[in-house]
């Protein structure tokens, strides 16, 4: 034991010794090529006020990326910064307990800067009252259509659910890529994990498509999914696999990645368009070929939304070797100027006063402001156990799919009265 | 050869057999065979293409898109990995075999010594673990070891966490017990030291095994990824495998990228196996006369 | 088997006539230094992170990697043994493992004994080389492959059945089929090391024996059953245990292909502890790491010590 605390000693030692010549600010984060691009630029830009000062980034697999910061942080061998989206942050706070707050930092802004970050970005960036994260990236949702489909079968872009689903059929009972065969799907969707089949389906309907606040439980702690605008939804997302058959079959093990094969090999007509995604949609992939909107309602009259799903954001751990310069850069990215390269690198903003001239046609929907925007409630934000009754009810939602019940809403019923069961072993 | 053959099969019925067994030999080849052909060919088809003609047996055109997509990974050149799975190959397949046979042998030799049965009886245990799920005490045993912090650290953490190779160990195991201990008996009587017994009778002895026992820790070592995965503090010291599996981001699978550079990982194994596998043969035919 | 008896037997008395205690001491210490490095590898890349990831088992999962951790005891474990997905989990796995471990020692003992035979020589390379060639893949591609090839849609295996007009697979949508594709897919990826394991052990047979079995008018039959197998012996044991072992295991694969699924028939338990990673569960998560290494180990050691009664030194 001694001589592991020697070793620690030496190396803390050696740390601080290479810390103090090279001015590098690492992040860590899993956004890829167009996350590492972003944060080159960022570097350039603050280099150009900080000399001497590089700021470089890893991206790694998501998984790695949880597991390493967590071991990281623990070990004093993490980053300066971690960036990711809220709740992961979040996750990495309850488990490390060594990110320090940015609410000064926050507060401290230029009020020029200041003004954009909502209270929806600070509750998002909150956990059990401090803020951990600097807000800087919007996720955004909307929900997209290949548009030479569309033309195809003569239709427009849906905007009640009932249209979209008579589209789908459309979509996937004729041949509206033209390429003479039967291989064709109505919806992409996920279902391979809670995240998947929650976070990127019954969420979207319920919250987006029909603009109520919570999709499985309001704050009060109350099981809402038979509340009608959520039960339709969610009932109507199963019956995609089931009565109508409408996803890919392979959809039950989905992830984002194999959705992306679906939809970037051309073979889905309706799908999920985040406002990353679009970089790479209108350059390669899709080249253009699509069009993006909110996510159908369920409601009579009432128009759909997009969705802002996270809020992506930069973290300090409290024991890095370079926390004051890491937090000066964290307050530098709500500055116009690097605002300006995450629209360009990825898509997502805070601000508004940025340059869309030159962004992507996919990206016009997402900043011109002509829909309407819903925004998730962060529920993990105010109760850690979330995402464990989300587990729950991924069980039995999934178990819906493989043994389809005769009576939907009696399944609702009990499924709703199940969970409730959940939350109350939950809150102990 | 010039046994009595009691019952001579004629020579059509002969043929027959002869073209089952090949039939039946290239079927089951094929089924080992054809995803690897599928991912060679797949690398120089766009991902429409795959979609839409997944049986096609040859490219409609050759589209090198995805090669020059790898040439750069994460910010770090392909060449930068291959040489890293090159080095860390080398370096924990020339030390693992050293280390297993000369362990091996020791516990072959002296079974009963105190401590021995530990080691042996820890090892057998140690690699029943899920080593997947050893993330994270992976990263702080590293740490402790204090091979984070520099790109050399990194390196020797990789090559000392992958050299053992339990099959190869076990391999070891089975051969040296094989040995004849009258041999060994003989040269203790007649004096000889153990290092003298081990570098004169069993090394000779054990050449076919050792060349073997590469082979198998050149070709696992190769495509190792979870330890490398874990220790490495940047991509500067990724070998192929994990370049491949880090393609996998929030942004989805490059489909054909991940097929190009499979292909590239898997090529210089296949050389390497095709190239060796006629040695590792002939020194067991070799070993096989004298047993 | 009697012959092994009768070699061991002569090392037994043999150190009661060496000569000097001094050349005693300095053989054991050689000893003691061949093992060395062997030993402190296994003691910290094997056991240090195990004897680890055991402790965090005992500890509360949010506190578990902060200097703190809070000792809950067999909280963990009560938690999941109690827990009806855990236990379907760990069942789940069992039966996986055994089918891929029978399965696996007996289609690799049969290839290497259709390659060993003389009629094949030519091509046996080529053969050899097909048959190891996803041994030396990567895994990952290789699984990534087969996901696509028994996609619903294009892929390759329904393809060829609906050519040869047979039904189509469901593949990994279907709970029962994702079991069958999986041990596919692992038998298809593992075969090959055992049954080059297997070949190498029937090149180095006595062919004297067989010989002479031959000569004595032994069928075809009854010369692999009793003069082969036999000799066979340590190979088998070497491929179940290490089956046993890699099956019980089972992860990469799952990973790459099911995700667990459809509707959890494939969360194998590693698998699954891995998943409570992603909600920071690491007590949980670990704690199902070490009821799944109590199994491998148990397991193993069942099968060693059933295998190799009789002649296990």
């Amino acid at each position: 034991m001694k001589g592991t605390l020697g070793i620690t000693a030496c190396v803390a030692a050696l740390m601080a010794a290479t810390a103090a010549n090279a001015q590098e600010l690492v992040i860590w984060h899993d956004k890829g090529d167009d996350g590492l691009a972003m944060i080159e630029e960022m570097s350039a830009l603050f280099e150009a006020q900080h000399p001497g000062v590089t700021v470089t980034s890893l991206s790694y697999p998501t998984e790695q990326w949880f597991n390493r910061s967590i071991a990281g942080l623990n070990t004093n061998t993490g980053p300066d910064i971690l960036f990711n989206d809220n709740n992961r942050i979040a996750t990495i706070q309850q488990s490390t307990g060594r990110l320090c707050s940015v609410g000064d930092l926050v507060d401290g802004l230029p009020e020029g800067d200041r003004a954009y970050i909502t209270d929806g970005d600070i509750a998002a960036a909150t956990l059990e009252g401090d803020i951990i994260m600097m807000p800087f990236q919007r996720v955004v949702i909307g929900w997209g259509a290949r548009q030479s489909w569309l033309d195809a079968v003569g239709e427009e872009y849906p905007e009640t659910w009932d249209d979209m689903i008579r589209v789908a059929q459309l979509f996937q009972d004729t041949d509206p890529d033209g390429n003479g065969e039967d291989d064709t799907f109505g919806v992409a969707l996920q279902a391979g994990s809670a995240p998947s089949m929650i976070g990127a389906g019954t969420r979207m309907f319920a919250i987006a498509g029909n603009g109520v606040p919570y999709d499985i439980m309001n704050t009060d702690a109350e099981i809402v999914i038979t509340d009608p605008a959520v039960a339709d939804p969610t009932i109507g997302i199963l019956q995609l696999f089931t009565e109508h058959g409408l996803v890919s079959p392979d959809t039950v093990n989905h992830n984002f990645t194999d959705m992306y094969q679906l939809i970037e090999g051309g073979r889905v007509g309706f799908f999920r368009v985040g406002n990353w995604n679009v970089a790479k949609w209108d350059r390669e992939a899709l080249e253009g070929d699509y069009v993006v909107g909110p996510y159908p309602s369920h409601i009579e009259g009432q128009p759909g939304h997009m969705l802002v799903n996270t809020v992506r954001g930069m973290a300090v751990p409290c024991d890095g070797d370079n926390v004051d310069l890491a937090r000066e850069f964290v307050s530098f990215i709500v500055s116009q100027e690097a605002q300006q390269a995450s629209l360009d690198h990825m898509g997502g903003v805070v601000r508004d006063d940025l340059d869309i001239s030159g962004v992507t046609p996919g990206l016009t929907a997402f900043v011109s402001g002509e829909y309407p925007m819903a925004t998730d409630s962060f529920m993990a934000s105010i109760h850690p156990w979330y995402p464990e009754l989300e587990e729950a009810y991924y069980r039995h939602l999934i178990d819906a799919v493989s043994n389809p019940p005769e009576d939907w809403d009696a399944w609702l019923q009990a499924t709703a009265e199940d969970l409730q069961n959940t939350v109350a072993e939950l809150q102990n | 050869m010039s046994g009595p053959a009691r019952k001579k099969p004629s020579a059509a019925s002969r043929l027959a057999i002869r073209i089952i067994a090949y039939a039946a030999a290239i079927a089951i080849s094929i089924f080992f065979v054809y995803p690897f052909y599928w991912m060679i060919v797949n690398s120089f088809r766009t991902q429409e293409a795959v979609l839409s003609r997944p049986l096609a047996l040859l490219p409609e055109q050759f589209d090198f898109a995805a090669y020059e997509t790898i040439a750069s990974i994460g910010g770090v050149s392909l060449t930068t990995y291959l040489t890293n799975s090159l080095l860390i190959t080398a370096v924990a397949t020339a030390l693992g075999v050293s280390i297993m046979a000369m362990g091996a042998y020791a516990l072959y030799r002296s079974p009963k010594l105190p401590l021995f049965g530990t080691v042996r009886n820890t090892f057998l245990v140690a690699i029943m673990y899920p080593n997947m799920l050893l993330v994270i005490p992976l990263y702080f045993v590293v740490y402790y070891l204090g091979l984070l912090q520099s790109q050399a650290g990194n390196y020797v953490g990789i090559v000392l966490s992958i050299s053992i190779v339990p099959l190869v160990f076990i391999l070891f195991l089975q051969f040296f017990r094989n040995i004849p201990s009258e041999l060994l008996d003989a040269a203790v009587m007649d004096g000889a030291t153990e290092w003298q017994i081990f570098r004169r009778i069993v090394l000779p002895l054990a050449k076919p095994v050792v060349l073997t026992a590469c082979l198998i820790a050149v070709l696992l070592n190769w495509k190792q990824w979870f330890q490398i995965l874990v220790i490495s503090t940047s991509p500067d010291t990724y070998t192929l495998p994990v370049a491949l599996l880090s393609l996998n981001t929030e942004y989805g699978v490059n489909f054909q990228a991940t097929m190009a550079l499979a292909t590239l990982t898997c090529v210089p194994v296949i050389i390497v196996f095709i190239l060796t596998q006629r040695r590792v043969m002939s020194g067991f035919l070799a070993g096989a006369v004298k047993g | 088997m009697t012959t092994a008896v009768a070699t061991a037997t002569p090392r037994r008395l043999l150190p009661h006539l060496s000569r000097k205690a001094a050349a005693n001491a300095w053989h054991k210490r050689t000893l003691y230094l061949f093992l060395l490095p062997f030993a402190a590898l296994t003691a910290i890349f094997g056991l240090w992170p195990i004897g680890q990831s055991i402790y965090l088992s005992f500890t509360e999962s949010y506190t578990a990697l902060s200097p703190q951790p809070v000792f809950v005891g067999l909280e963990n474990f009560r938690e999941i043994l109690s827990n009806p997905d855990f236990l379907d989990s760990l069942w789940r796995t069992l039966l996986f493992t055994f089918v891929s471990v029978v399965l696996n020692v007996l289609v690799a003992l049969a290839l290497a004994v259709m390659l060993s035979q003389p009629i094949l020589e030519r091509g046996r390379t080529l053969f050899k080389l097909a048959i190891f060639l996803p041994v030396i893949t990567p895994d990952v591609a290789g699984f990534i492959v087969w996901k696509w090839m028994f996609n619903q849609d294009f892929g390759v295996v329904n393809a060829v059945l609906h050519g040869l007009g047979l039904p189509a697979f469901p593949g990994v949508t279907e709970p029962v089929s994702a079991f069958a594709t999986l041990t596919i897919v692992e038998l298809w990826h593992h075969v090959g090391l055992y049954t080059l394991i297997f070949l190498t052990n029937l090149q180095l047979l006595d062919r004297d024996l067989d010989e002479a079995a031959r000569i004595d008018g032994a069928t075809r039959w009854q010369r692999f059953r009793y003069v082969t197998l036999p000799q066979l012996r340590p190979a088998i044991i070497i491929n179940s245990v290490y089956a046993l072992i890699e099956f019980l295991k089972t992860f990469t694969v799952i990973v790459v292909i099911t995700r667990g699924g459809p509707n959890f028939s494939t969360n194998f338990v590693s698998y699954f502890a891995y998943t409570k990673f992603g909600n920071a569960q690491y007590g949980e998560a670990m704690a199902m790491a070490t009821v799944l290494f109590a199994a491998v180990a148990v397991l193993a050691a069942a099968l060693v010590w059933a295998m190799s009664r009789g002649d296990y030194r």
